[in-house]
């Protein structure tokens, strides 16, 4: 356990008799006497550096017959330890204050150097006859008396000292420069191969120590740059002003380490790409009077969850098992910091606080300590085990970090913050252990109580339908095909929320339940309890809920919960909403249930055409009546639509069919208007190709003589369309308007009127329209006469809208009502419209989906009312009856 | 996926689609939504009864502190 430093100290002091002063060397190459053959091995005097003991302190030849046991092993990491071992003597030499300079270079043969500006090893001769550098390399000084007045100056305590790394060497070559000299002496082996050698006068102090491992003893002898490099780095961090130069001659790399901040620096350089929560780093370096023990540590929290980085050191050496200091310390982070946030009222005093490990988050952290007598809990030296350096560990960080805590209270407060979280966290992850660990039991012995299980367990086949409602839920149980359709009915819980809302949630029973029943557990798909979709117990997931604000709220929930907690359910499409109907229609006594607004206009079509029959008076005599009538309905229906459209780009349906070139039954695809000022009725021109189009510009221009006029297109601003003197707009509908006005114009002995001169202009799309164009009188002449059976009662149509509006007039008649809840239908009527594969429609869930219902239910969830009500305006129908 | 700049539900820190967390930034953040849901933190807000309209019906009504659906 000696490190060079001791060793100079008790060579210094050790030799006693005559031979013992410095032998003064005249000239170069003046040789020594030749070292001393191996006396016997023996422990004897091991604790005791008198001069005598020193006789029998050898055995290098331990070292080569049992490596292992000085440099924990002869794999990569024992070929380094030989390199950490040099580097540690220099490092001694810099904690003395006599070194600020090391030079580390990994040479092209295979071997290694080291070369400090510290003092140099002594020179002289020993009294066993063999010069001290000799004895220093040569004489191993394993296990541990220390004299007390060498620990202040020693750093390195790899314990075993340069005359290990000597043995386990092919060869190795030591020059000291000293007192103005340079002295050389080479090994092999463990045995000097020439006595001390006075190269000659030199103006440099040092050490320079050169050393090619022994590949009889160790499995590589390849030194690996980033390995060396690292542990410079550290010891740069570690000693702040010393300058570590690495450098390795086989690939060119090298690197320049050098810290004036020493472990601050360690700390903003792990911080430099991560987000730290505070701005200063926390710093102290304090000494402890009684025992010696210096504690220095830097400290800083970033935004990140990692717990593995804070970086212990003993005397140099990192401690990578922690020990005694380490845990001195996180006792004391977490006493410090928790009395700050209960002085500061920061946690209530009902509130649980933070614990260990919540303040480990995040926390990139140095602890260096020295000790006098260092005691480590295994051969390897990972650990510090010495009892009293927890307590002085902890006293200090106590004293240091709570005046910190108090003098930077922003500081404090983000911390403390940020364990609050974790610890928020770690609650989470321990619910969802909990039940994890419950669903196991449940697996055993069965399932949520709630549920109404399948009796298939094909998940090809199988489907779970979670039910809003108790009473749905029944009706859907009754109803299922019980073979392979499971029902989870679940209630979504209403809260009431200062009697002035009613908030909906789902409560912690109902999630489980949900976990439970879909069977492959939760999380992220990285530990082996978590979410493993082999495990799903049905293919299809199908929500169903009432298509009301409150289904789509538990909807939104529900969509939410699977992206968040379950997105490979989504991703692997197990996810659907079912459809149930929207409306039921009584008509004529029986009952019908209709899914949106398209299929109830084409129920209403299809009921109003019934036994209708329509006479174009231009015609022959013959009526249009059954599926050539409906078939005509369908088609005004649907132009209706577009009448709307049009009617918002400033053109009127009727005007626009009148375009209609009757060989080719073309319409119009472009139009250009021209923005005269102060004229209400822009003119504009229409054109069926873009050729036509070029021809009229064409002609424009010529007639304008040359001269261009301003343009704008769709594309364009609002702004740029309205200075423009011409604006050019696509008509997009042309092709689905075409192949309507084509339908209808097959009706041979029907003119293509859609809206008479009697309907209003610009009518709109409304259902309810129709009322004026049966209104006879002076107007203008019908073009056909709609006849009922069973009623004598016919109809005049002035126009084709006409027709549309009289069929429909068997709305007034149904009874409609838009459905309130799922609970409305009995068991049978839910599983035709809803549940049965052969008839339902279901809608699949997909990302895109998933991820705005989490947009809306971020915003739905949200306390600020008044985001929250702007946000229901602009979203009034989707919120509603989010379509998913 | 046309939302590449998707946010961590929790922390509101860019979530990459494709990680094995998403969409959380990391599993911590999972964890700490899971506990909410299971704490019934997440509540989606009804719609306020706006002013007086609903006062007037019933001003002298029980002190419901829960009420259930159906």
């Amino acid at each position: 356990m000696n490190p060079l430093s001791d060793i100079i100290e008790s060579l210094k002091e050790a030799p006693k008799s005559e031979e013992e002063s410095p032998v003064a060397l005249k000239g170069g190459g003046e040789a020594f006497p030749p070292s001393a053959p191996p006396g016997a091995p023996g422990e004897e005097g091991f604790h005791d550096y008198s001069p005598d003991a020193i006789q029998v302190m050898e055995g290098l030849e331990a070292v080569r017959k049992r490596p292992d046991m000085y440099i924990g092993g002869t794999d990569a990491g024992g070929l380094h330890h030989l390199v950490f071992e040099v580097l540690d003597n220099s490092v001694d030499e810099a904690l003395a204050g006599h070194c600020d300079l090391i030079k580390v270079k990994i040479h092209d043969d295979g071997s290694l150097s080291v070369l400090d500006n510290g003092r140099g090893i002594p020179i002289g001769m020993h009294k066993t006859g063999r010069d001290s550098l000799e004895v220093v390399m040569t004489v191993l000084h394993a296990g541990g008396k220390f004299d007390h007045k060498a620990y202040k100056v020693s750093g390195g305590l790899h314990g075993v000292g340069v005359s290990v790394v000597c043995g386990l060497s092919e060869r190795i070559e030591v020059e000291v420069y000293r007192d103005g000299h340079a002295y050389r002496q080479a090994y092999e082996r463990g045995k000097p191969i020439c006595p001390v050698t006075l190269l000659g006068k030199i103006d440099k102090r040092g050490t320079y120590v050169r050393f090619k491992p022994d590949a009889t003893i160790f499995e590589t002898v390849e030194f690996k740059y980033e390995v060396v490099a690292k542990r410079c780095r550290e010891l740069a961090f570690l000693n702040k002003g010393l300058r570590i130069l690495v450098a390795d001659e086989r690939s060119g790399k090298e690197d320049n380490f050098f810290y004036e901040e020493g472990i601050i620096d360690f700390v903003r350089h792990h911080n430099a790409a991560k987000t730290p929560i505070h701005p200063d780093i926390i710093y102290f370096n304090k000494e402890d009077p009684v025992s010696g023990v210096g504690v220095e540590i830097a400290l800083q929290y970033n935004d990140d969850y990692t717990v593995d980085n804070i970086f212990t050191f003993a005397n140099n050496i990192n401690t990578i098992h922690g020990g005694t200091h380490l845990s001195g310390f996180k006792s004391a982070l977490t006493r410090s910091l928790n009395k700050y946030a209960k002085d500061k009222k920061i946690v209530k005093e009902s509130d649980p606080l933070p614990e260990g490990n919540d303040y480990l988050e995040g926390l990139v952290a140095v602890l260096s300590v020295k000790v006098p007598d260092p005691k480590f809990e295994s051969q390897t030296k990972v650990k510090l085990s010495n009892t009293e350096v927890e307590g002085i560990v902890q006293q200090i960080v106590n004293d240091a970090l709570g005046t910190h805590l108090e003098e930077n209270p922003p500081t404090a407060k983000q911390i403390v913050f940020k364990a609050i979280q974790a610890k928020a966290a770690r609650e989470a992850a321990r619910k969802a252990r909990d039940l994890i660990r419950r669903k196991s039991v449940l697996a055993s012995g069965g399932l949520p109580g709630k549920l109404a299980d399948c009796s298939s367990r094909d998940p090809y086949q199988t489907e779970l339908f979670i039910v809003e409602g108790d009473s749905a839920g029944g009706s859907a149980k009754t109803g299922r095909v019980r073979q392979f359709q499971a029902i989870l009915p679940i209630r979504g819980k209403i809260l009431n929320v200062e009697k002035t809302r009613l908030d909906k949630m789902l409560n912690h029973q109902e999630i489980q339940t949900i976990i439970s029943a879909i069977g492959a557990g939760i999380g992220a798909g990285i530990g082996e309890e978590d979410f493993d979709i082999a495990k799903l117990r049905y293919g299809k997931i199908i929500i169903m809920t009432d298509a009301d604000v409150d289904g789509s709220h538990i909807r939104t929930l529900l969509l939410t919960f699977f992206f968040r907690q379950m997105p490979k359910l989504i991703e692997e499409k197990h996810l659907f909403i079912a459809q149930p109907p929207l409306y039921r229609m009584s008509w004529k006594g029986k009952e019908r249930y209709i899914q949106d607004e398209k299929q109830l206009e084409s129920m209403v079509l299809e009921m109003g055409t019934e036994g209708a029959s329509v006479v174009p008076l231009g015609g022959d005599g013959n009526p249009i009546q059954g599926p050539a009538l409906l078939k005509l309905c369908l088609a005004l229906g649907r132009l209706e639509k577009f009448e709307a459209i049009l009617s918002r780009k400033g053109i009127s349906l009727s005007d626009y069919l009148n375009l209609r070139r009757p060989d080719s039954g073309q319409l119009p695809i472009i139009y250009v208007q021209m923005n005269t000022p102060n004229v209400e009725v822009k003119p504009k021109w229409y054109f069926y190709s873009e050729e036509e189009m070029n021809e009229f510009f064409q002609k424009l221009k010529e007639e304008k003589g040359g001269q261009e006029l301003a343009i704008a297109t769709e594309a364009e601003s609002l702004e740029r369309r309205e200075t423009a003197q011409l604006c050019i707009f696509n008509i997009h509908e042309r092709e689905m308007i075409q192949a309507l006005a084509s339908e209808v114009a097959g009706m041979k002995a029907l003119p293509l009127l859609y809206r008479g001169p009697a309907a209003p202009k610009n009518g709109g799309a409304s259902r309810a329209g129709g009322g004026t164009v049966s209104a006879g009188g002076n107007g203008p002449r019908p073009i056909a006469r709609l006849a009922r059976e069973k009623s004598d009662a016919v109809e005049e149509i002035h126009d084709l809208h006409g027709i549309l509006a009289n069929v429909r007039k068997v709305l007034e008649k149904a009874d409609i009502q838009r459905f309130k809840g799922l609970g409305e239908m009995n068991p049978d009527q839910l599983f035709s419209t809803t549940m049965n594969p052969e008839t339902r429609t279901l809608l699949e869930v997909n990302f895109k989906d998933a991820i705005k219902a989490d947009e809306y239910f971020t915003i739905l969830m949200g306390t600020d009312v008044e985001s929250r009500r702007k946000f229901i305006q602009e979203h009034a129908l989707e919120v509603k009856y989010l379509d998913i | 996926m046309t939302e590449l700049e998707f946010k961590c539900p929790v922390c509101k820190k860019p979530s990459p689609v494709g990680s094995p967390t998403f969409p959380f930034c990391s599993e911590p953040c999972k964890w700490v939504d899971l506990g909410r849901w299971l704490e019934g933190a997440y509540r989606i807000a009804g719609e306020d009864k706006a002013g007086g309209s609903e006062e007037g019906a019933g001003s002298a009504g029980p002190e419901d502190e829960e009420e259930a659906v159906d």
